[in-house]
């Protein structure tokens, strides 16, 4: 059929002696949008790079890759520099990496447009003020001047987006383009790569590991797992059916909404009043003292055995205000503990409340010291608060412990690294667990983790909940975890806390938001 | 109907302004610097032990007071402090004090342009062959070119100078008779050649190594390997790639700048050339106050304003630093 522009025929990607892609086959049609999907290290990126020759040092490939009748591995550079950009164009991960900060934006999309599609200088920029616009970024003028750093990540991934369609290529490979963005910036770019796509008639292969997200606009699907493709189809039919038990595991479906619950039952577990955090930020000697409060003035009551959602896009102050929450960052204003007063605590008299207030971060794989083992690991707190236990007694409590967080207890005397993202969070989780803590602040515990595991993992902290009577702070910028783990929500922007209530009412607020 | 005058003057754009004002503050900055090291140079010298006018012969008492009054010496030091900053706020760099009947300026003003001759020499050298040398080893980074820069940099660095400096002399000098041993002979190039050659060779190294590690980083990042999934030429993508990596090179400049063109003792000893960097040590060694202030001033304003302008430079490369 003339209609396949893309053949891959199985295609091989080795570094050394692993294999990351393993035969890999597909047709792109003209006009059609091909999802790959996996989680991360599956090879569908490998697989996207080397269609234009862009693989890493060290990577050798095999197999075929055929565009239009014309085979682009190992394809001589001439030929590849041809289809690079004007043909088959590409955008990337993370939007302000991938534009050069030394140089405006404007000019980084005008310099293709004058070295690939041929206008002239003048026409060039004229151009890519218009290219600007396409993409949704107002006053394309005073933007075009802008660099990279003067941008937000949605804005950056628009020009990147200018960039990719400024020669009218007739593939776009789109790599995990909002995985860096906040959701509701992904929402819109989503938005703006369809519309661009039916306008301009371009294939496009998406390549992402949220088979929910694409599944919406993708013809078809294909899900990749450990270099090799596991299902494909029609994405409606993937979508609805799937065949393959690891697609149905992408699919999973997060814990139903949290039903409401009454707050004036539950006693006051600790609340804050005021609470402003400043950095310093060093300037020269006679630069001038910059001062930025990533925390500023925010009030608010826990109550126990309940979930406060603290939502915000990155930046936005929500890790601090949790670290402030517990005193582990200095902060100034009122902070009251089981209806004591904190304010006045230093780091000694802070230590024996320290097994009350525990903290779960976001990245599990920096979290955990690699030179200790698990046991010692869930353990280390207890050598501190509970220094009368012996060593038997401890390792009782560490089996404990990681059976309720659905660990292998034989396990423990292994080390983090033999250990997988999702079964690290569930380490550190034990780790706050056998402190018998009362207020623990999970800051993003799921956002590194792939969907299937963390749907498990928000159902064990809803079930630790259940069972302990815990207090959570969930830090997140997912409203579908939110809707699931939350009895109330806080929404803060640069700082403060712009709006606040129960889940319910407030999430139909946020998503009038989100579609505005 | 008439159109509306054009403005004389245009208005300065935002990045002019900001940098201006990036630019002035490193200046407010740099004076404090140099105060302090003025400050700083002058007390420890008084501190040391001994006095210009010591020798191995004790002079006569009344002669060593009349001299000391002659300059200044006898004063109380806060006093000598303000009268020599008073001096130096006016230009005066004041008397030498071993080198009699010359005046620090004077001597200056003879050493100076040697010293900054061969430096500028010997930078502008290390600057081509050490890009040059180091875009060889990035670009074909697994090639023989590349070992070889590779083991020539190690070799440069590692060797001292009074080691380069003999063997030059040996080679080129004494062997071959191609160029004259040492001497400065009102500058003819053949005397220059060598100890340009001394200076330059390491710092050409270090150049070289600082710009194949960076712009090996540089050719890495993502948003080099944008412009090559957008086929630009090469040269583009080069081009693009070698400002980002030129940045730790010129944070390096700066430094080097001033060390080159403040004479280097060792080079200037070993090839018997009457330059800045001999006056040091005999200054130093001889208690010549004011000819060490005097010295140390210039190393110090170098330093500053090589920094300065690395600062500024620094700004027109990289917009962030600009914006901070």
């Amino acid at each position: 059929m003339s209609d396949i522009l893309l053949a891959l025929r199985d295609l091989r990607i080795s570094f050394g002696g692993h294999e990351a892609v393993k035969g890999l086959s597909f047709d792109l049609a003209r006009g059609e949008t091909l999802a790959l999907i996996g989680e991360s290290g599956s090879g569908k990126s490998l697989a996207m790079l080397s269609v234009l020759g862009l693989l890493p040092e060290g990577a050798a490939a095999t197999g075929s890759i055929s565009f239009q009748g014309a085979e682009l591995l190992h394809a001589p550079a001439k030929l590849l520099d041809a289809i690079r950009g004007r043909r088959i164009a590409m955008i990337f991960q993370e939007p302000m990496s991938a534009l050069d900060p030394l140089f405006p934006v404007g000019r980084q999309i005008a310099d293709i447009l004058h070295l690939r599609a041929g206008l002239s200088r003048r026409a060039a920029k004229a151009r890519s003020r218009e290219l600007i616009e396409l993409v949704g970024i107002d006053a394309p003028a005073r933007r075009w001047h802008a660099y990279p750093h003067e941008l937000s990540g949605g804005q950056c991934q628009r020009i990147a987006i200018a960039m990719a369609i400024a020669c009218d290529p007739e593939i776009l490979i789109a790599d995990e383009p909002t995985t860096a963005l906040d959701v509701t910036v992904a929402a819109r770019i989503l938005e703006l790569l369809a519309e661009l796509k039916s306008r301009l008639g371009m294939a496009m292969i998406f390549i992402s590991h949220d088979l929910a997200l694409v599944g919406k606009f993708a013809d078809s699907v294909h899900v990749m797992r450990r270099g090799e493709i596991v299902e494909s189809g029609a994405a409606a039919q993937i979508l609805t059916s799937p065949a393959h038990d690891y697609t149905r595991e992408l699919l999973a479906a997060l814990p139903p909404a949290r039903k409401k619950r009454a707050a004036q039952d539950q006693p006051v577990l600790l609340e804050a009043e005021h609470i402003t955090v400043t950095y310093r930020l060093r300037g020269g000697l006679f630069a001038g003292k910059h001062e930025i409060k990533a925390v500023d003035d925010v009030s608010l009551v826990l109550h126990q055995g309940r979930t406060l959602g603290l939502l915000g896009e990155s930046g936005s102050g929500k890790s601090t205000l949790g670290r402030a929450l517990l005193k582990l960052v200095p902060a100034s204003g009122f902070i009251s503990f089981e209806g004591r007063d904190l304010s006045a605590f230093d780091r000694a008299a802070m230590r024996p409340l320290r097994r009350s207030l525990q903290l779960v971060f976001q990245n599990p794989y920096g979290a955990l010291s690699p030179r200790m083992n698990v046991c010692e690991i869930v353990t280390e707190g207890l050598r501190i608060h509970a220094p009368h236990l012996s060593g038997k007694e401890r390792d009782a409590r560490a089996v404990e412990a990681l059976g309720e967080v659905g660990l292998d207890p034989a396990a423990r005397f292994r080390y983090p690294a033999e250990f997988s993202g999702g079964q690290r969070q569930r380490i550190a989780i034990a780790r706050a667990m056998i402190l018998k803590p009362k207020l623990v602040v999970l800051d993003e515990p799921t956002s590194a983790l792939d969907r299937a595991i963390a749907v498990d993992l928000l159902k064990l902290l809803l079930a630790l909940q259940a069972a302990h009577d815990l207090t959570y702070v969930f830090i997140t910028h997912d409203l579908a975890i939110v809707r699931a783990m939350a009895d109330e929500i806080a929404v803060m922007k640069a700082g403060r806390i712009v709006a606040q209530g129960a889940t319910e009412t407030m999430l139909d607020g946020l998503s009038c938001l989100m579609s505005q | 109907m008439t159109l509306p005058p054009r403005p004389l003057v245009t208005k300065p754009s935002k990045e002019a302004l900001l940098m201006l004002r990036h630019s002035l503050a490193r200046l407010a900055a740099s004076a404090a610097t140099l105060f302090a090291v003025v400050a700083i140079t002058f007390f420890l010298m008084h501190l040391a032990p001994g006095g210009p006018f010591d020798t191995e012969r004790a002079i006569d008492p009344r002669t060593l007071q009349h001299l000391k009054v002659l300059y200044g010496l006898d004063r109380p030091l806060p006093q000598q402090f303000g009268l020599y900053l008073w001096g130096l706020l006016h230009g005066d760099l004041g008397p030498s004090l071993r080198w009699r009947d010359f005046s620090v300026a004077e001597l200056f003003a003879r050493a100076l342009p040697v010293s900054l001759t061969l430096g500028i020499e010997a930078l502008v050298v290390a600057l081509i062959g050490g890009i040059g040398l180091g875009l060889i080893a990035a670009v074909r980074r697994h090639g023989l070119a590349a070992r070889a820069v590779g083991a020539f940099a190690l070799l440069a660095i590692a060797v001292p100078n009074f080691v380069i400096a003999p063997l030059l002399q040996l080679v080129f000098g004494l062997s071959l008779r191609a160029l004259p041993v040492g001497g400065w002979n009102e500058g003819a190039w053949q005397n220059q050649v060598l100890p340009v050659a001394t200076l330059a060779v390491p710092q050409m190294a270090v150049i070289a190594r600082l710009l194949a590690a960076s712009l090996g980083d540089v050719l890495g990042t993502p948003s080099i390997r944008t412009l090559r999934a957008f086929g630009l030429p090469a040269r583009t993508v080069y081009a693009h790639a070698m400002r980002g990596a030129f940045l730790p090179v010129l944070s390096y400049l700066g430094p080097m700048a001033a060390n080159l063109l403040t004479g280097s003792v060792v080079v200037e000893t070993v090839f018997g050339i009457p330059g800045i960097g001999r006056y040091f040590v005999t200054a130093a060694l001889g208690r010549d106050y004011t000819l060490v202030l005097g010295t140390v001033i210039i190393v110090a304003c170098l330093v500053i304003l090589f920094n300065l302008l690395v600062d500024v430079l620094y700004g027109w490369f990289d917009p962030r630093v600009r914006h901070e």
